[in-house]
């Protein structure tokens, strides 16, 4: 009997070496070798780098600043019509998402609200790169007539009447109030400003995005299974019960997947999978009237942009602003390109791409599976747009597995977390 | 004696390069700039003139194969005369000169390969004489003499499409990402790796490369604190151009563009010259891998309104 057994092990091992396709055996499923577990846990939140360093954000790590700029996030009276404020589409018990293919608020967006978990790693911000800092990204916002409707002046305006205070402390305000004192009291909306009350208003109005993005580098991710498990192969890799107990069979075939044959690991990679570059993946064209040319767009707003780490809002010195004075500005890659977005909660940040135009991760898998290649219209586009992605020829169980896979991306909600709510 | 050997066996600038050379190595002391010392000098001045003769004997492979070709098509035309001809006393004749055609063409087509071999042996001796020669004029400017290497990236994956290279929308569907992945012993996983980027054959992978038009010798070096390149990180290179005669190239417009053959796309950033920190020594910033993997730096130099252009290969 026992050398039945050795033969037949012999045999499973000769078959397992020459073995494709590849079989991944009951037993196999929760085995990984050192290499394995050190190239996983580069994708743990344990391997996340310290936040990066915010020299144009002088009150980037305020405390004081971080408790003004959460009750800026989620206050209404930021808005032309007192109803719209950050958290209305970044809300927080939808990982910061509104759940909704293009955003409402005064209006509808162009693009997706993404979530805002993570975002203060990123080198640019918005789905096409168009902001090069948390604190400038914040006024984009603010100042869109699709979604909180106001102008730099009308913001002035509601930051004296309601936290004056507040930016004297922070801020030492006093002298930007007294310099504007005049223009707004002055019942017209638009008023000619000299050259110093422009400075002071625009000082002010970045102040609001430098605070919003204080209170933004506070908020955590917590571990979601993935890592747990991660963490459980680097304590004990040979006790299958509780490894089975953190992910299922199928959700590590679909974790092999991610990082192999369905080439996911390419691009979402990192702790927070994501390479935070600009891809062309061949996404329906959510507009062909008016296409979205991406990252090539956002490349020429960011030349103009008035708050960028070059600008006079801005708190560090030029030889900090790296990215943004050595941007690149041509290339066929930059046409149509949008950042990798986050893969952290996933599942429950749907619908998907930059205009939403997925609603199920399994209509997003379908793309990969069998992509179709950008949209290109001669007169709207510069060039062809790159193409970054080749059909994967998954079959059904695949992608369920895969899909399995991305659920297990889902960090827990800190219901008792202060900084997850209004305050 | 080995000097000697060579001498019998005939080539002049041969000769004059192995018994200059010996000399030219011996002496160390670093020179100042702009004044290269007499050993650098000489290894210049040699170096040059390879160079020169490697060129023309390229020219003279080139003619030589031509006129190879040109025999060959009379060769051909013969043989079909032959064909046509009714048989008879002027086919004997005939096939002696195709006989006499045919011996010859091989004949020619040895020169030319004897000269393309000479060519390239020239040329690659007076690389070697300059890149010595360079390195003793700019020695205290120079801290890597060896190719540019990557900072031991903690990632084979960092960055974007490591397998997958970009299509034409039109061969769509030609191919399917494959099952290959990369050589993992001791991994169960099967990581995507750095395929598909057809790197040609031998890249020369040299931080020191002489320009297209001949008329600049360049070394580019990271000016990190290892002089290693680190991945996803803006840093800064120094490159220095050096005329062939060893003075410094003052003054140069340069050009800088990037890219990865294997995966049709740039540079994350637009490097650029920022400043010439000493004559002939340049200041490049803003240089940025997202990926390892075959890299393309060209560097496009303007000079007195002449143009060139210095390539580096680089594999991070």
């Amino acid at each position: 009997m026992t050398r039945l057994l050795l033969l037949f092990s012999q045999l499973l091992f000769f078959f397992l070496l020459s073995g494709t396709p590849k079989l991944v055996s009951a037993g196999e499923t929760y085995r990984f070798t050192s290499a394995d577990i050190a190239f996983l846990k580069r994708f743990t939140l344990a391997a996340l780098p310290p936040l990066p360093a915010a020299p144009d954000n002088l009150v980037a790590d305020n405390p004081r600043a971080a408790a003004l700029g959460q009750r800026l996030f989620f206050d209404t009276r930021l808005s032309a019509n007192g109803q719209v404020a950050c958290a209305s589409c970044h809300q927080p018990h939808k990982y910061f998402t509104d759940g909704l293919p293009r955003s409402r608020a005064l209006g509808t967006t162009r693009r997706n609200a993404p979530t805002i978990l993570g975002a203060t790693h990123s080198p640019w911000l918005f789905w096409d790169g168009r902001k090069d800092s948390l604190w400038s990204q914040a006024l984009g916002p603010l100042q869109d007539s699709n979604e909180h409707g106001l102008d730099r002046l009308g913001l002035v305006r509601i930051i004296r009447q309601h936290y004056r205070h507040d930016f004297d402390q922070l801020f030492s305000s006093r002298a930007d109030w007294a310099r504007l004192k005049t223009v707004l009291n002055k019942r017209k909306r638009t008023p000619r400003l000299t050259a110093r009350q422009k400075a002071a208003v625009n000082r002010i109005v970045s102040q609001v995005g430098k605070a919003i993005m204080a209170y933004q580098r506070k908020l955590k991710l917590h571990p979601a299974r993935f890592d747990r498990f991660v963490d459980q192969l680097q304590r004990d890799n040979r006790n299958d019960r509780i490894l089975a107990s953190l992910m299922s069979a199928d959700e590590v075939a679909g974790m092999r997947l991610f990082m192999g044959r369905a080439n996911c690991a390419s691009c979402h990679n990192g702790p927070l999978f994501t390479n935070y570059e600009f891809h062309n993946i061949g996404a329906p064209e959510a507009d062909p009237e008016n296409v979205d040319l991406g990252r090539y767009a956002g490349v020429e707003l960011l030349q103009h942009d008035a708050f960028t780490c070059l600008s006079a809002q801005s708190d560090a010195g030029a030889d900090d602003c790296e990215e943004m004075r050595f941007l690149k500005k041509q290339g066929r890659e930059l046409v149509g390109a949008f950042k990798t977005p986050t893969l952290r909660n996933v599942a429950h940040t749907g619908p998907y791409m930059h205009a939403g135009q997925f609603s199920t991760l399994e209509e997003v898998l379908a793309h990969y599976n069998r992509p179709t290649p950008p949209y290109y219209d001669r007169k709207q586009h510069p060039s062809r747009p790159h193409f970054d992605i080749l059909p994967l020829g998954l079959d059904e169980t695949q992608i369920t597995q895969l899909i399995a896979f991305l659920e297990t991306l889902s960090s827990p909600m800190p219901l008792n977390d202060p900084l997850w709510r209004a305050p | 004696m080995r000097a000697k050997v060579i001498c019998l066996h005939g080539h002049i600038a041969m000769c004059l390069f192995f018994s200059l050379m010996a000399k030219a190595i011996e002496s160390n002391t670093p020179p100042e700039i702009g004044t290269p010392a007499a050993s650098s000098q000489t290894m210049l001045h040699i170096g040059e003139q390879l160079l020169h003769n490697a060129e023309a004997a390229q020219a003279e492979s080139v003619s030589l194969s031509l006129h190879s070709n040109r025999l060959r098509k009379s060769l051909n035309q013969l043989r079909r005369q032959w064909h046509a001809l009714p048989q008879g006393r002027d086919q004997p004749l005939l096939k002696h000169t195709m006989h006499l055609v045919a011996e010859e063409i091989p004949l020619w087509q040895e020169q030319v390969s004897r000269l393309r071999n000479q060519a390239l042996d020239q040329r690659g001796h007076a690389l070697t004489l300059l890149e010595k020669a360079f390195i003793q004029i700019w020695r205290p400017h120079i801290r890597l003499t060896d190719r540019i290497r990557g900072a031991d990236s903690d990632s084979y994956i960092t960055g974007h499409n490591s397998n997958i290279r970009s299509v034409h929308p039109g061969k769509m569907n030609m191919a399917v990402a494959t099952e290959a992945r990369a050589p993992t012993a001791d991994m169960s996983l099967e990581i995507p790796a750095l395929s598909g980027q057809n790197i040609p054959g031998e890249l020369n992978l040299s931080s020191f490369r002489i320009s297209r038009k001949l008329s600049v010798f360049a070394h580019i070096e990271p000016e990190t604190a290892t002089t290693l390149v680190p991945l996803n990180q803006i840093h800064q290179w120094r490159l220095i151009l050096s005329q062939l005669n060893g003075q410094p190239l003052r003054g140069a417009e340069i050009s800088i563009e990037g890219h990865m053959p294997g995966h049709v796309h740039g540079l994350p950033t637009q490097p650029r010259v920022t400043e010439e920190m000493a004559p002939g020594i340049y200041r490049v910033q803003g240089v940025k891998f997202q990926m390892p993997g075959w890299w393309v730096m060209t560097f496009h130099i303007r000079v007195n309104q002449q143009d060139d252009a210095v390539t580096f290969n680089i594999r991070l």
